[in-house]
């Protein structure tokens, strides 16, 4: 029986979104580039989100964090004087995943409900920790003198190479996470969330992949830390804290849950929502809280599901 | 350290801790029977005191506004639960956690537009806002006793509602075994929402009687919630008597490692507790569902 | 000629509360043997199971698998040495697909999963052992379909397919048959004496037909107690065992 081939409407999405990415700055209007920067990099942290919970099913409630000490990780490098990326960076990551073996060693031997309080609770820990950090900020956090310098093949005050880079690293990060949900780390990962009690049953450690799960996302959270405080050129433990969590997890259902397209489409979505609504009334928050009712109780599968119709996201 | 600055922070702390309580009753109750994870709790503490608050300015009586605010914020809590609420009874705990997520930024939003972004003051009764020497030469607030007062009085009611009333019987009969309630017979939507509202009543004075120390706020519910989820997960989902205690527990050492702990520390105190506490105690030191 | 019982169960102990359901069990299981474990509801054969599986854990009494001591070995690590366990309420990956379903069955013991590169579709070997393992249970013209729309019994099939995935030397079963109508279940008897040659299977079955067809040696479980062990016949024979059976006086006398 021949196969009619429809137009992959999640495709075409994609291709448009890919193309407007490539073309913002071309605009030259840096107000633009500048949100787009901000854009890619929450996509980025969306989709780390996204793997842990919409491959893995661990609803973590404290992503946060990983996101914030990524940030602070180069703030405080650089207050010590470390400037240079290819030092700042890696240490964001590294930290990110080192605190992420201790939060996961604990918190995943728990689940459902208390695996939710207590990545709040961790996430809450370093919020505060980083609230009475006075060498560092304190409550009013810190400002960072200038982006980290890449080796000087990148002008750190260029905000048009910056978005290259950024959307560079948010389309590798995009690739390598495409590719390890399918290899078979992340076959087995998915069937973790399908059901744990099977996989055991099969004989996987299943709480080693798990946390190998969890500490390669916050690996990249902690990556996007880094890109916001250069993004910024501030650091707040705002950034930690556990509404901020909530907002990422926002992009990641509203966008697609398990889809990591669909993540980068829901910071797309929010973000620019946030700059369009906030310029017809200071009050646009008023309208996000009963929309995300709306589709967690109706449009559960978020933006990517609705583009897929009735086939399955993939 | 003083015996007697020991006492005064013992009565903070206990003080803190029937504050927890009234909000832990109110959630445990309703993740219990229930099975709802709802982040919004703290939105109806914040509205207790915004509407506590109002009434007090246009009456001058804190009585009077209590009175009439807490009824209101009982009709909320319940229009909540008929809106939003039912449609996530079936639903897993993540799309709980993201609908009333939602449900906050909606009320801050809402309490922003009504109320404006500025601190609302709320002033204790009158009766009440004076000093008590408690021992020789040792004074303390009276509102602060007040509270103390009022929320061990409400623990009492509650163990009474839930240990010697039929509506305190179909309740733990919810939080334990939820399918045969309903399948006695009993009109599970009405017994849902009227758990409920009981919830929104206790979050809603827990607010009004936090109104004049700490100050009414947008956002005022979030720092609560988070401490009375801590609550209610060392002391057990569902149990009552778990809130009570645990509540108490937490009120003190949040207070004293205030007190004996650098700022950075002493917040983290009750979050290393509760991490232990799930550690070697995953269900809480007293669950419900066994 | 004696051999070394693949898995030899001794006092088996199991209370939850006041209430025993594991009351001092004696078993062993000779390699190569289809051996049934039947009994009454509320007999505790499915805490047996969960206990040899390394769900539950007894609270006193040894289980030793091939002369090794298991009683304390968590479930995932007894899978790798060879048990594998197939669960009486159904408990597969919905949302996969039948092939994915045992393919992840076969991943599990085929070389460590920590890998984050290749597509896991692409591993050849994977691929031609799960087709494999589900045409021996007879669902290979199934293997793309959605395993959450598959009927019951083809579930059930499904199941015993991912226990066999593991290529394990004994075979755990709760209820096999559990809902399957007659054709059915007797496509999963003739499946299950086909494993015979190379597997060693434990049945708990409530279906008699299933257990005197395929059954060298039963053991009859009454509230956690071993009340009678032997071959078919000699259990039809016992009085004790149906008396245990109130009413399967009738059922046991038919094929008398």
């Amino acid at each position: 029986m021949a196969k009619k081939r429809y137009p992959d409407l999640r495709q075409i999405v994609l291709l448009v979104v890919l193309a407007a990415f490539l073309t913002v700055p071309l605009f030259g209007e840096l107000f633009y580039t500048r949100l787009f920067t901000r854009i890619m990099i929450y996509a980025i942290v969306a989709l780390s989100l996204d793997l842990i919970l919409g491959y893995g099913g661990m609803v973590s409630f404290g992503h946060a964090a990983f996101f914030g000490l990524g940030a602070y990780t180069v703030g405080i490098l650089a207050q010590h004087g470390v400037q240079t990326a290819f030092v700042a960076w890696p240490a964001a990551i590294v930290g990110s995943a080192l605190v992420a073996v201790v939060i996961g060693a604990i918190s995943l031997r728990t689940s459902g409900v208390y695996f939710i309080m207590i990545t709040l609770a961790f996430a809450q820990m370093l919020y505060y920790f980083f609230f009475s950090l006075e060498e560092y900020g304190g409550s009013d956090g810190m400002p960072l003198v200038s982006r980290n310098t890449v080796a000087g093949l990148i002008d750190p005050g260029d905000h048009n190479s910056f978005y290259y880079l950024v959307l560079v690293i948010m389309l590798l990060t995009l690739l390598v996470s495409r590719r390890m949900v399918q290899s078979r780390f992340g076959m087995v990962i998915q069937g973790v969330r399908e059901n744990e009690r099977r996989m055991r049953a099969l004989g996987f450690a299943t709480f080693r992949y798990k946390l190998v799960c969890f500490v390669i996302s916050a690996a990249i959270a902690g990556f996007a830390g880094a890109l916001i405080a250069n993004q910024t050129l501030y650091i707040s433990p705002a950034f930690m804290h556990w509404t901020r969590s909530g907002d990422i997890l926002v992009m990641v259902i509203l966008g697609g849950l398990g889809s990591l397209f669909g993540p980068m489409l829901g910071a797309l979505f929010l973000l620019l929502a946030e700059e369009v609504l906030a310029g017809f009334t200071e009050h646009w928050m008023i309208l996000l809280g009963p929309l995300l009712i709306i589709v967690v109780v109706f449009a559960r599968r978020g933006i990517y599901g609705l583009l897929a119709g009735a086939k399955d996201v993939d | 350290m003083d015996p007697i600055l020991i006492f005064i922070q013992g009565l903070n702390g206990l003080q803190l801790g029937v504050m927890l309580f009234l909000m832990a009753a109110g959630l445990t109750l309703v993740f219990g029977v229930m099975n709802l994870i709802n982040l919004a709790h703290g939105s109806l503490y914040m509205l207790g005191a915004y509407l506590a608050a109002t009434f007090q300015q246009r009456t001058g009586s804190f009585l009077l506004a209590v009175l009439l605010a807490i009824p209101l914020t009982i009709l909320i809590g319940m229009l909540i639960e008929v809106i939003v609420l039912r449609a996530l009874y079936d639903r897993d705990h993540l799309d709980q956690v993201l609908a009333t997520f939602a449900l906050i930024l909606f009320f801050n939003e809402l309490v922003r537009i009504v109320w404006g972004p500025q601190a609302y003051f709320m002033a204790a009764p009158a009766l009440l806002s004076g000093y008590i020497r408690i021992l020789p030469g040792v004074t303390y607030p009276l509102f602060r006793l007040a509270i103390i007062a009022v929320g061990l009085v409400v623990a009492l009611l509650l163990y009474l509602l839930i240990a010697h009333t039929r509506l305190g019987m179909l309740i733990r009969a919810g939080a334990t075994n939820r399918e045969m309630v309903g399948a006695l017979g009993v009109n599970i939507r009405l017994l849902y929402t009227l758990v409920f509202g009981l919830g929104a009543a206790l979050a809603g004075l827990a607010g009004m009687m936090a109104g004049p120390i700490l100050s009414v706020e947008v956002g005022m519910g979030e720092s609560i919630i988070i401490l009375t989820f801590v609550v209610i997960v060392i002391g057990g989902i569902g149990s009552i008597r778990g809130a009570f205690i645990a509540s108490i527990a937490v009120g003190i050492a949040d207070t004293f490692g205030r007190v004996l702990l650098p700022p950075a520390l002493a917040s983290m105190v009750i979050y290393v507790l509760m991490a232990a506490v799930l550690y070697w105690r995953p269900q809480g030191l007293f669950p419900a569902h066994g | 000629m004696l051999t070394e019982p693949l898995l030899e169960i001794r006092q088996l102990v199991k209370s939850f509360g006041a209430m025993m359901v594991s009351a001092g069990i004696d078993l062993s299981i000779e390699p190569g043997e289809i051996h049934a474990v039947i009994g009454p509801n509320g007999a505790g054969k499915t805490t047996l199971i969960a206990q040899l599986a390394g769900e539950l854990r007894p609270d006193s009494g040894t289980i030793t698998f091939l002369g090794k001591d298991i009683t304390r070995l968590p479930m995932h690590v007894r899978s790798n040495l060879g048990i594998a366990r197939s669960f009486q309420i159904t408990s597969i990956f919905p949302g996969f697909s039948v092939m994915e379903n045992v393919a992840l069955a076969l991943q599990a013991n085929n070389g460590h999963n920590f890998r984050f590169w290749r597509d896991a579709r692409k591993y050849p070997i994977i691929r031609r052992s799960a087709l494999e393992v589900l045409e021996r249970v007879g669902l290979a013209d199934r293997a793309h379909v959605i395993a959450g729309n598959l009927s019951h019994g083809e579930q059930r099939q499904l199941e015993v397919a991912m226990a066999l995935g593991t290529r394990p030397k004994l075979l755990l079963l709760d209820e096999p048959t559990a809902g399957m109508g007659a054709e059915e279940s007797e496509r999963m008897v003739s499946v299950l004496r086909g494993l015979k040659r190379e597997h060693t299977l434990v049945l708990v079955e409530h279906d008699m037909d299933a257990v005197f067809a395929l059954a060298d040696r039963v053991t009859v479980l009454v509230y956690g107690r071993v009340i009678a062990g032997g071959t078919v016949d000699r259990i039809r024979a016992n009085p004790e065992v149906r008396e245990a059976y109130l009413g399967y006086e009738e059922a046991l006398s038919i094929y008398a």
